[in-house]
């Protein structure tokens, strides 16, 4: 009842596009990415805290149905990152994964979803600072498109 | 066109395979189907060749019924157009089916044609005219061919294929070259085209009536149970109707990429006149010039998503910073990004 009616409530504003903010599901690898966003954090670095970050083993490990799933329930944005090429705590995890992350990315497009709703980057452990830009970026790029009204 | 003397050849051969027993089963076309077309012929005894058919509205994949046979009943035949050929050559490179048990009679194609005369679904800008894989080649002439190298060989590599392979032999990394002149072309497509896109998706999707036919029709779409119809995970969204059929049609091509050899099939079995293959077509031709693999020409190969090179291009990836931070992690403070890069904390 709650879970219905607070769905409800974000959908009245999604419609009005007062106080709008962007939901942005993240996809981090656990070995670099996840890191990176502890990093950001244990580093106090500022980000917008518009991203939910769900942890996967390796960025080869997210099936590309998650992403069309996300955007088909209405999320407004999916962003994708793993450990640089050649980094790939599994070797080559993230090699198959920039094949699949491109040719996904161009089947979206052809479909007709904003290419700036689904953004794919490397961010190892090392790098707290270019995580928060890298959201930042994602989060301002979302913001120009607004909400997602795939699902209408 | 050699429709009747490829006939001819055909009708002759399939006799001798059957009345030698050399095969059980000859999956071919026969008359019957809607607007004259062809449907698919399970045929068991020579007495039943002269049924058979071969013209212009031999449209159906035949390959799509290895689903059930899969050569594990006994050795069966199959007239292979060019896109049937490839489908097998996919079959076999994802070791579906047992090769030995499964006499491919190839046959050239030049394309099939609807009632009215125009390019059947699919074939429209086809420019594979030869199987590339067949146990016997019938040509446009009617003249025969055997393979060199054990049945696998094409023994005229299709133009396109050709050029492909002069190139790789030439530059060194053609990919890259071709990744980098779709790039330039794929950053310009702006919002308001893609609005377009946008609408056209949903107009057609709207027709969908989530019959599962261009599934069922496919010979890519082989799972036991599609994703679409599992419970757990359960792919299906809350929204009962544009979210659920574009996850299943998005799903779908994204499992057929670099897989599809675009037979046309899923468009002909729509009964509601869905046109959404343009998307998957746009997909093939972007393996191909990208990473160089085109589906089913090569038996032994593999298909594009399931293999990698270490150079292969991030098209669309997001830049931000310098691309090769890592180079620079020594210069640098790793926490705040500041290592000469113009990042503002």
């Amino acid at each position: 009842m709650i879970v219905q009616e607070s769905r409800m409530n974000e959908e009245s504003t999604k419609k009005s596009n007062v106080n709008w903010e962007p939901k942005i599901i993240a996809f981090l690898c656990n070995w670099c990415s996840y890191a990176g966003a502890d990093l950001a954090g244990t580093g106090r670095i500022q980000y917008p805290p518009n991203i939910r970050i769900i942890r996967v083993p390796c960025s080869g490990r997210i099936n590309p149905l998650y992403i069309i799933k996300a955007l088909a329930e209405g999320v407004d944005g999916v962003m994708v990152s793993g450990c640089h090429p050649g980094d790939c705590h599994y070797l080559s995890g993230n090699m198959y994964a920039r094949r699949r992350f491109t040719v996904l990315k161009r089947l979206l497009e052809n479909a007709g979803i904003e290419p700036d709703r689904v953004h794919f980057t490397w961010v190892s452990a090392s790098e707290g600072g270019r995580f928060a830009a890298v959201v930042k970026e994602v989060v301002e790029k979302v913001r120009k498109l607004g909400p997602n009204k795939i699902p209408e | 066109m050699g429709f009747e003397a490829q006939k001819e050849k055909l009708a002759a051969i399939s006799g001798d395979l059957l009345s030698k027993k050399k095969v059980e089963l000859i999956l071919s076309f026969t008359s019957g189907g809607p607007e004259g077309n062809a449907v698919p012929f399970f045929m068991r005894s020579a007495d039943e060749v002269a049924e058979m058919r071969w013209d212009d509205g031999c449209m159906p994949n035949l390959a799509v019924y290895l689903k059930e046979f899969g050569g594990r009943e006994g050795k069966i035949a199959l007239v292979a157009k060019p896109c049937d050929a490839r489908a097998i050559a996919v079959y076999i490179s994802e070791g579906r089916i047992e090769r030995g048990n499964l006499y491919i009679i190839g046959i050239e194609c030049g394309g099939m044609k609807k009632k009215d005369g125009s390019a059947a679904q699919g074939c429209e800008n086809c420019g594979v005219r030869t199987p590339p894989v067949f146990d016997v080649l019938i040509r446009e002439d009617g003249t025969t061919a055997e393979p060199v190298e054990n049945g696998e060989r094409i023994v005229e590599m299709p133009k396109k294929e050709k050029q492909e392979a002069d190139k790789t032999g030439g530059a060194e990394n053609p990919a890259g070259e071709n990744g980098k002149q779709e790039e330039k072309e794929y950053n310009v497509s702006e919002y308001r085209e893609n609005k377009d896109k946008a609408a056209r998706f949903r107009e057609e999707l709207k027709k969908c009536i989530m019959c599962f036919a261009c599934r069922q029709a496919c010979f890519g779409c082989y799972c036991e149970t599609c994703f679409i119809e599992r419970g757990i995970p359960d792919w299906q969204p809350s929204n009962p109707d544009m979210g659920r059929k574009m996850m299943f049609h998005l799903g779908r091509f994204m499992h057929l990429a670099g897989r599809c050899v675009e037979c046309g099939a899923c468009e002909r079995a729509c009964p509601s006149g869905v046109n959404i293959r343009y998307i998957i077509k746009d997909i093939a031709g972007f393996c191909e010039e990208l990473y160089g693999c085109k589906a089913g020409m090569e038996p032994a190969g593999v298909s594009a998503l399931t293999a990698f090179d270490t150079d292969d291009p991030e098209v669309g990836f997001l830049e931000i910073g310098n691309k090769d931070s890592r180079e620079e992690e020594n210069s640098g403070c790793g926490l705040c990004g500041n290592s000469g890069t113009a990042i503002e904390i």
